[in-house]
């Protein structure tokens, strides 16, 4: 431990701050292991470990991240230049890497292997930038570069993945193993499609079962496939698995590992990845805070405090033509800014650019696409909230894509058919669709799926007419409807606890039944008619805002023939508009409110509705989404099983929301000459 | 060297943008020996000791804010 007053100089220092994380997680002889290295290495607080999960052995891996921003370059050239055992070829290429052109490079790893001792070189892995990778000629100049063994067979092979990665698929990292005299090459792929890999791996000329390496990639939110060269592929591969956004992570891959390992994850192994988790202030102990860190806090421009975050990364399972090879767990840390809200953002690190010129509202709905295309899990489909210590992909997919499919935007229409497309084949026909693949199918999935469909122009497949009698049967005489029905769940045998929390699940709810109308269901149609409020809204119960269940109805309405619907819709309106200035909104209840005032001609020149817009238009963050801001409350028991209480899970993800204003904003260019031009 | 000055220097930086402007420059550097010295060019008597202990007891008054704000 480093006292204060003294300096923090190496990564050791950095080891000896994330303690309180470390100790509880890896063995002292390991941590002690990588003394050593870690002493030589610069105070970058931006590292990891990586450990087997099915064994006990105690082996170590290090590694540390280097940014190459202009900042991130200059430490790692000073690194390269001043540590005496940083010479021979790997490091000279390094150096001329980051002192030339990097365009395409996001990030270097360098990655120490415990058992290879402290004066080998390093694995060095090259991460691309993940919105514009390298095309194919850069990156072969890149592999041309690296001073590899038989460097011509290399350059050919990662032209020959190349060659057959199809549509999005690209090369996210490249590694070389400069511990062996060989160089052992590591190609890892992003986006690759569960139904790909069997085919992709044929081609290369790998005899590998794919199959669990096929499930990893279905189920998870993110896979990586790894490749490892030698003398020609090896025949192995590996999957990198994640689940939602670092640092906060879902319960879904133990799950996962489970399925491939049977049986064999070592548990105090398990429960030390899990355990990485915290977070570190400088108040935590008597260490030096990092410097950069310090300056990272001051520079920002409003109230923030320095931490590091802790948390695992992802899992990597590698199959051989045996099965399952290794099962190994990556976690990591990195620096962070802690804001008064209590969120946090990257620290130390490349900020996205801030949104910059004129927001326009085709901008702000240019960007909001391409910030949901890419917060597409590998298949295809969107992830979000955090129920249960499970992010909704169904449900979601459903209302996301029926968002998509209305706007005027081509990319945004092709991704919400090929979400139509993997739900389509997800669960059998007729048998309706649930909140996530694992739970059961209720009316309010089923009916966004339906609707996903509907706006796509597919009224004509045959899940959409299978589905209409499973949602009919959500509904009571008077039409309302509910999430689950008792009597699909017995019939399916796949009944909820039987406790007054659950019971309220089955129980009709304004928002169901506003999502069956606008499914097509005419007597959910006939009930929202009958059941507004007297001050023209309808009451959410699963979300925080009335705004949402009055928004899907008036969705609903707009459709309906009867001259009362126009009635609730005016009713509505005034409703909204009464509301969308209201203090202390947000993005997700502000949109719905728009909407709803939108469908009301009198109001498209309102200054409550500019306003509104530009207030929406302003808060867009850089990376084209919104904050979260819909709150899903959901009805549960409390650990004892003795008080109901509620859980609120929020869309982390952003998706829910960003969807949402984006579906606002395309209606309000259509639907208010003053804002096409905004 | 004085932390009444690294103290006074910290202050400022929260307060004024076109001196966090300058401090964006320095970002990503692995000591404190170029803050020293933009806080001696502004005319603040300090040095890396007193500036890490005026900002860890800065960052100490900010938790207590923040928790105070939480309850």
């Amino acid at each position: 431990m480093t006292a204060e007053g003294s300096k923090t100089s190496t990564f050791a220092d950095i080891v000896t701050l994330i303690d309180p994380v470390a100790a509880k997680c890896l063995p002292a002889s390991a941590l002690q292991a990588l003394g050593p290295i870690a002493s030589r290495l610069p105070p970058i607080p931006c590292g990891g470990f990586e450990f087997s999960l099915l064994d006990n052995a105690p082996i170590v891996d290090l590694m540390q991240c280097h940014m190459l921003d202009e900042r991130g370059r200059q430490r790692l050239a000073t690194f390269i230049e001043s540590d005496a055992r940083a010479k021979g070829q790997p490091w000279k290429w390094l150096a001329d890497l980051i002192d030339g052109d990097v365009t395409g490079l996001h990030c270097v790893w360098l990655e120490f292997d415990a058992d290879a001792g402290p004066h080998a070189p390093p694995a060095i892995f090259l991460e691309f930038d993940r919105i514009n990778p390298p095309h194919s000629d850069r990156l072969l100049d890149l592999v041309a570069d690296i001073p590899l063994a038989a460097k011509a067979n290399k350059v050919s092979a990662v032209r020959e993945v190349m060659d057959l990665l199809p549509g999005d698929t690209h090369v996210s990292h490249l590694g070389a193993m400069f511990s062996r005299p060989d160089t052992p090459m590591r190609v890892n792929i992003k986006r690759l499609k569960s139904h790909q890999l069997e085919n992709f791996l044929k081609r290369l000329g790998l005899e590998v079962p794919s199959f669990e390496g096929s499930r990893l990639l279905e189920r998870a939110y993110r896979g990586t496939i790894c490749l490892d060269y030698l003398d020609g592929w090896l025949p192995r591969f590996g999957i990198e698995y994640s689940f939602t956004s670092w640092p906060q992570r879902e319960a879904g891959w133990r799950e996962l590992g489970e399925l491939v390992a049977q049986g064999r994850i070592d548990p105090a192994k398990w429960q030390a990845f899990l355990g990485w988790a915290g977070v570190i202030s400088p108040l935590d102990s008597l260490s030096e805070w990092p410097s950069s860190c310090i300056l990272d806090e001051l520079c920002h421009p409003g109230p923030a405090r320095s931490i590091i975050e802790c948390g695992p990364s992802h899992i990597k399972a590698t199959f051989d033509p045996t099965g399952l090879q290794s099962l190994k767990g990556y976690v990591g840390f990195r620096p962070a800014l802690l804001l008064p809200d209590n969120s946090s953002i990257p620290g130390d690190a490349p900020q996205p650019r801030p949104l910059t010129g004129k927001r326009t509202l085709d901008r702000a709905i240019a960007s909001g696409v391409d910030f949901l295309l890419a917060e597409r899990t590998q298949d295809g489909l969107w992830r979000d909230f955090n129920f249960g210590n499970l992010a909704s992909d169904e449900w979601v997919s459903g209302y996301i894509g029926a968002h998509l499919a209305e706007l005027r935007n081509d990319d945004g229409r092709h991704a919400a058919l090929q979400a139509w497309h993997i739900l389509r084949e997800r669960r059998e026909q007729g048998a309706g669709w649930g909140y996530h693949r694992a739970t059961p199918p209720d009316a309010d999935s089923t009916a966004w799926i339906i609707i996903l469909a509907r706006r796509l122009g597919l009224d004509t497949e045959p899940q959409v007419s299978a589905n209409m009698p499973f949602m009919a049967q959500h509904l009571d005489r008077h039409g309302a409807a509910a999430t689950y029905s008792e009597a699909v769940l017995e019939r399916i045998d796949h009944r909820l606890p039987n406790t007054r929390a659950h019971r309220q699940w089955c129980k009709a709810h304004a928002e169901v039944t506003a999502s069956a109308a606008l499914a097509g269901l005419e007597p959910a149609m006939q009930n929202l008619i009958g059941s507004q409020g007297p001050d023209g809204s309808w009451p959410s119960f699963w979300i925080e805002t009335d705004a949402y269940a009055t928004g899907v109805a008036c969705e609903a309405l707009a459709h309906a023939a009867a001259p009362e619907a126009g009635h609730c819709i005016e009713s509505a309106a005034r409703w909204a508009i009464a509301h969308v200035d209201r203090a202390g909104i947000g993005a997700f209840e502000r949109s719905w409110l728009l909407r709803i005032a939108l469908h009301d001609d009198r109001f498209h020149d309102d200054q409550k509705v500019h306003e509104a817009m530009r207030v929406l238009l302003r808060e867009q963050r850089a990376d084209g989404s919104w904050d979260a801001d819909c709150a899903m409350l959901v009805p549960v028991m409390d650990a004892r099983c003795e008080r109901e209480q509620t859980a609120v899970a929020l869309d982390i993800h952003r998706n829910f929301t960003t969807a949402t204003v984006i579906g606002t904003m395309d209606r309000a260019r259509r639907c208010v000459s003053a804002l096409q031009s905004a | 060297m004085s932390e009444k000055d690294a103290q006074a220097f910290l202050v400022r930086v929260e307060s004024d943008a076109d001196l966090r402007a300058q401090l964006i420059e320095l970002s990503g550097a692995l000591d404190l020996e170029p803050l020293v010295r933009l806080a001696m060019d502004k005319g603040y008597d300090c040095d890396e000791s007193s500036l890490r202990s005026a900002w860890r007891k800065r960052r100490r008054l900010k938790e207590v804010v923040a928790a105070a704000k939480r309850r």
